[in-house]
C-alpha cells in the first residue's frame, strides 16, 4: 500500500430529524439537492477536485438510498484507484468482542482506526456530507502546514444574528484557536465552525483514544475531542474560508439554500470547469416544454414535462406539471406529478408524489410533502409556523388527505 | 438473447448529410438533445440482453471513440464479450450494406460464442423490444428475419435512399427493390437477424465471389433458397439518411406521443455520461414546444426547437424551428429561424438566420457566425 499523504472521512451517518420527512427514507447526505444532485455530491466533488482520492464513507442512520448512490464512486471517478484508495463505505461493525452502533461523530472515526492504518497518511481530513459548499481542501491543507497546526478546523464567517445557532470559535490574531462555544447565547464572534477539519494522524489518534477511554464523553468532534485539545493545549488554527457555505440540516435552511442555487447563477454553473460538482447520470431524455406552459427563473432537469407556470423554483428529473399547475418558491423532487390546476407555494414535494388536480399547498412556513404520498383532487394543505394556529377540523381534514 | 450477438454496420452514404459528416461518421450524428444516432439501435441490443455489440466504423471515428468509451454506459465494459470497433475494409465503395467491410472482421464473428447475429444500420431512430423478434425467428426457424415498417413515409427525396421489401405467404419476403416501393410494399428497416451459420455462409461467398453489396447482389438470390420471413415494427421508426430526415425526425420529438414513446415505450435509450447542472431559465425567457438539456442557459424566446446541452440562449433572442446542438451560444437579439447548427457555433449579436421549415439551413462546426461582439 503507497502512504497517503491526506485522506478524507467523510461522515454520513446522521439521521437529519430536523429535515423532517425528507429524511424519513434515507440518510441525510442522500437528500436530493439541486435539481440533480445530493448532499454529498458537494464534499465528495470537493475531495476529488481538491486531490484528495480516498476517502471512508461512514454510514448508519437508513444507509440503502446512500449506499447504492455511492456504489463504486463511479460518479465522481473515484472507482479508478483500485484497492489504492477510492471510495470506502464504512457502516458500524461486530468483531470478535462485539460490536457497537456508532455512538458519535469521534466514536465512528475511532471505530475504523484500522481503515486509516492502513494508508497510513500524514494527515487526516474528516468532513461531513450534509453541507453545501465548494471549497478547495488542498489550500486548507497548505495553510495547515504552513502553520504547523495540529488541528486546522475551516471556519466561514456568519450573520451576527445566526451565530448563537453554530459551533463559534474564538482565535488569537495569529488564528489559533483560544476557545470553542457550541451554539453560545452570547457569541464572542462570528466565525462559525464548518465541521471541516484537518488533523495530523498521530495526534488525531491519540485524542481519539484518550476520548474512547472516557466514559463521560459523548463521543462528539464539536463537544468532546476539539474542547480536550484545546485544554492539553494542542495547536489548533482556524481556516478562514470565503465563499458559499450553508448547512442544510433543517427544512428552512434546505429550502434556503436551494433558493440561492436560482439566484446565484455562478454557484451551479456550466462554465465552472475547474469545479464542477459531479452526480450520478440521469437516465432520461431531454425535458420538454409544452405550448402553454411559461417559466421564470427556475431549473429545470432531464424527462420534466412542464405544462403549467413554473416561478422561481427547482424541478427534478421526471417531473409532470400539469397545464394550469402554478409552482412558486418550491422545490418538485424526482418523478413526482403536479395535477392540472394545482398551486404549489413555499413547498418540497416528495419523490413520486402525486398531487390531485386543483389542490392548493400554500402556508406560511415550508410545507412539505412526503415521497410517494397521493394528494386527493382540491386537497388544501398549508404548514403553519405555529402548529397551534391549525384548527382541529383542519387537522382532521389533513389526516383524511393523507388518507 | 444471449445467444445473439449485435453487429452495427456503417452508413456509407454520408453526402447525403453534407456538413454534419464532415468530422463524424453517421453513427456520431447527435440526435434528440443528448443523444447520437448510434445510441438508439446500441440501446435497443443491450435492452434486450445482447452483451457482444461490434460496431463498424469509418475513418471519421474520433467523436464515436470517445462517445462509446468502452460502452460502459449501455453495460457493455464487461470481462466476457463487451462492445467490439471494427474497422471497415474501405472507404471506397458506396454499398447499401457492404459484407466487405464485415468480411474483414471474419476472425471477430467466428470467435464469439453467439449462434445468432443482429445486423443494425446506425441510422435507425426506434424503440423495439428484440426480445420478440428473437422469439419470431426461432419461431420459424428462420435463416433470416429481416424487420420492417407498414407504413413509414419517406420524404420524397429520400424516397431513392430506401429499401422496400414485398411480403409473400406465411411472412415470408418475396422480392426486394432499392429506391422504388413496391405497390402494397413495406420498408426495409436495415435490421436483420441472421443465423450465424447462414452469415458466415455468406460472408464466405463474399470473399469467394466479389459479391459484397449485401441489399443489391445477395438478398434478391437468397430469397427462394433460403428461410426469409419478415417482422412487422409497429412503434415510432426514424430511418434517418439525409440531413433532412435528420431535421424532420428531430421536429417530431416535439410531439409528446413521440418523445414518450420513442424514449420510454421498450426501454431506456442509453447515452454517455456527462455532467452538467439543470437547465436555467432567466426571468424573461419564453419557452413554447421545446425539448431542452441540460447546461442550456435561457434568457430569450425559443419556439419549436430542440436544445443540446449547454445551449445559450441570449436576452431578446428568438429561435424558432431550429436545432442547436451542444454549446451553440446565441447572443442578444439573435433571430434563428429554421436553423440547424452544429456544435460549438457562437452567433453574434443582431444576426438574422430565417429560412422556411422544408429547407433549413445548416451551420456548420465551430464557426461564428456575424461580426462584432
Amino acid at each position: 500500500m503507497r502512504r497517503k499523504e491526506c485522506i478524507a472521512m467523510l461522515l454520513a451517518g446522521g439521521q437529519g430529524s430536523r429535515l423532517r420527512v425528507l429524511t424519513k427514507n434515507l440518510a441525510k447526505p442522500a437528500v436530493p439537492f439541486g435539481g440533480k444532485y445530493r448532499i454529498i455530491d458537494f464534499s465528495m466533488s470537493n475531495c476529488i477536485n481538491s486531490g484528495i482520492d480516498t476517502v471512508g464513507v461512514l454510514t448508519q442512520y437508513k444507509p440503502q438510498v446512500l449506499n447504492a448512490y455511492i456504489g463504486v464512486g463511479s460518479a465522481w471517478d473515484l472507482q479508478c484507484y483500485g484497492r489504492n484508495g477510492g471510495v470506502t463505505i464504512l457502516p458500524p461493525y461486530v468483531s470478535e468482542d462485539g460490536g457497537e452502533w456508532y455512538l458519535g461523530t469521534a466514536h465512528s472515526i475511532y471505530q475504523n482506526l484500522q481503515f486509516i492504518e492502513k494508508y497510513n497518511p500524514k494527515y487526516v481530513l474528516i468532513i461531513s456530507g450534509d453541507h453545501v459548499y465548494k471549497m478547495d481542501y488542498s489550500l486548507m491543507l497548505k495553510e495547515h502546514k504552513a502553520k504547523n497546526a495540529d488541528v486546522s478546523i475551516s471556519v466561514v464567517e456568519v450573520p451576527w444574528e445566526e451565530a448563537s445557532r453554530f459551533g463559534i470559535i474564538n482565535t488569537e490574531k495569529d488564528g489559533r484557536i483560544k476557545e470553542f462555544e457550541e451554539k453560545p447565547a452570547h457569541p464572542k464572534s462570528n466565525l462559525a465552525s464548518m465541521g471541516v477539519y484537518i488533523f495530523n494522524w498521530p495526534v488525531l489518534k491519540e485524542f481519539l483514544e484518550k476520548d474512547a477511554a472516557d466514559e463521560n464523553s459523548a463521543n462528539d468532534f464539536g463537544k468532546n475531542v476539539i474542547p480536550l485539545m484545546l485544554r492539553e493545549k494542542q495547536k489548533l488554527y482556524a481556516y478562514r474560508f470565503q465563499g458559499y457555505w450553508r448547512d442544510v440540516g433543517t427544512v428552512e435552511s434546505y429550502w434556503e439554500a436551494s433558493m440561492d442555487v436560482i439566484d446565484n447563477h455562478d454557484f451551479l454553473s456550466n462554465f465552472d470547469d475547474n469545479w464542477k460538482i459531479y452526480s450520478a447520470p440521469v437516465l432520461q431524455p431531454p425535458h420538454y416544454i409544452a405550448p402553454g406552459a411559461k417559466i421564470d427563473r427556475a431549473l429545470i432537469s432531464d424527462g420534466s414535462w412542464i405544462d403549467g407556470e413554473v416561478e422561481h423554483s427547482i424541478i427534478f428529473p421526471g417531473v409532470l406539471v400539469g397545464k394550469n399547475a402554478k409552482i412558486k418558491d418550491s422545490i418538485i423532487m424526482a418523478g413526482a406529478q403536479i395535477g392540472q390546476g394545482a398551486r404549489i407555494e413555499n413547498a418540497i414535494i416528495g419523490e413520486n408524489a402525486v398531487i390531485g388536480k386543483n389542490s392548493v399547498i400554500s402556508g406560511d412556513g415550508i410545507t412539505v410533502i412526503e415521497d410517494d404520498q397521493k394528494l386527493k383532487e382540491n386537497s388544501r394543505i398549508g404548514m403553519m409556523l405555529n402548529l397551534k394556529k391549525v384548527e382541529k377540523k383542519k387537522a382532521e381534514e389533513f389526516k383524511e388527505l393523507l388518507g | 438473447m444471449k445467444n445473439v450477438m449485435g453487429i452495427i454496420h456503417h452508413k456509407k452514404d454520408e453526402e447525403a448529410f453534407r456538413e454534419l459528416t464532415k468530422h463524424r461518421c453517421v453513427a456520431a450524428i447527435p440526435f434528440g438533445g443528448k443523444y447520437r444516432l448510434v445510441d438508439f439501435p446500441l440501446s435497443n441490443m443491450t435492452n434486450a440482453g445482447i452483451s457482444n455489440v461490434g460496431i463498424i466504423t469509418s475513418l471519421k471515428l474520433r467523436s464515436l471513440l470517445d462517445h462509446l468509451g468502452k460502452g460502459k454506459e449501455w453495460g457493455l465494459d464487461r470481462k466476457h464479450d463487451g462492445l467490439f470497433i471494427l474497422p471497415a475494409a474501405s472507404e471506397k465503395n458506396k454499398r447499401w450494406l457492404d459484407l466487405e467491410d464485415i468480411y474483414a472482421n471474419y476472425d471477430y464473428i467466428v470467435n464469439s460464442k453467439q449462434e445468432y447475429v443482429l445486423l443494425s444500420g446506425s441510422n435507425i431512430v426506434c424503440n423495439i423490444d428484440l426480445r420478440k423478434v428473437f422469439a419470431y425467428h426461432c419461431e420459424k426457424k428462420a435463416d433470416l428475419t429481416i424487420i420492417y415498417s407498414e407504413d413509414y413515409k419517406f420524404l420524397p427525396e429520400d424516397v431513392s435512399r430506401g429499401v422496400y421489401l414485398k411480403k409473400g405467404t406465411n411472412g415470408r419476403i418475396n422480392a426486394v427493390s432499392i429506391g422504388t416501393p413496391f405497390e402494397n410494399g413495406v420498408v426495409c428497416m436495415d435490421m436483420f437477424l441472421f443465423k450465424k451459420s447462414f452469415f458466415l455462409q455468406l460472408l464466405q461467398e463474399c470473399s469467394a465471389f466479389g459479391k459484397c453489396d449485401f441489399i443489391s447482389e445477395v438478398l434478391p438470390l437468397k430469397l427462394k433458397e433460403m428461410k426469409i420471413y419478415g417482422y412487422a415494427h409497429e412503434g415510432y421508426l426514424g430511418i434517418i439518411n439525409s440531413w433532412k430526415s435528420f431535421y424532420k425526425h428531430q421536429i417530431e420529438l416535439l410531439n409528446p406521443k413521440v418523445w414518450q414513446e420513442l424514449f420510454f415505450a421498450k426501454g431506456m435509450i442509453h447515452t454517455k455520461f456527462k455532467d452538467g447542472p439543470p437547465a436555467r431559465y432567466y426571468e424573461n425567457s419564453e419557452v413554447h414546444n421545446v425539448f431542452a438539456s441540460p447546461g442550456c442557459l435561457i434568457e430569450g424566446k425559443v419556439e419549436n426547437s430542440i436544445l443540446f446541452r449547454k445551449v445559450i440562449i441570449g436576452r431578446g433572442a428568438v429561435v424558432r424551428n431550429s436545432i442547436l446542438m451542444p454549446r451553440v451560444e446565441v447572443a442578444e437579439n439573435v433571430v434563428l429561424d429554421g436553423v440547424i447548427i452544429d456544435k460549438n457555433v457562437r452567433v453574434n449579436k443582431g444576426v438574422k438566420l430565417i429560412s422556411s421549415d422544408e429547407n433549413p439551413v445548416i451551420i456548420e462546426k465551430n464557426r461564428v457566425i456575424g461580426g462584432g461582439l
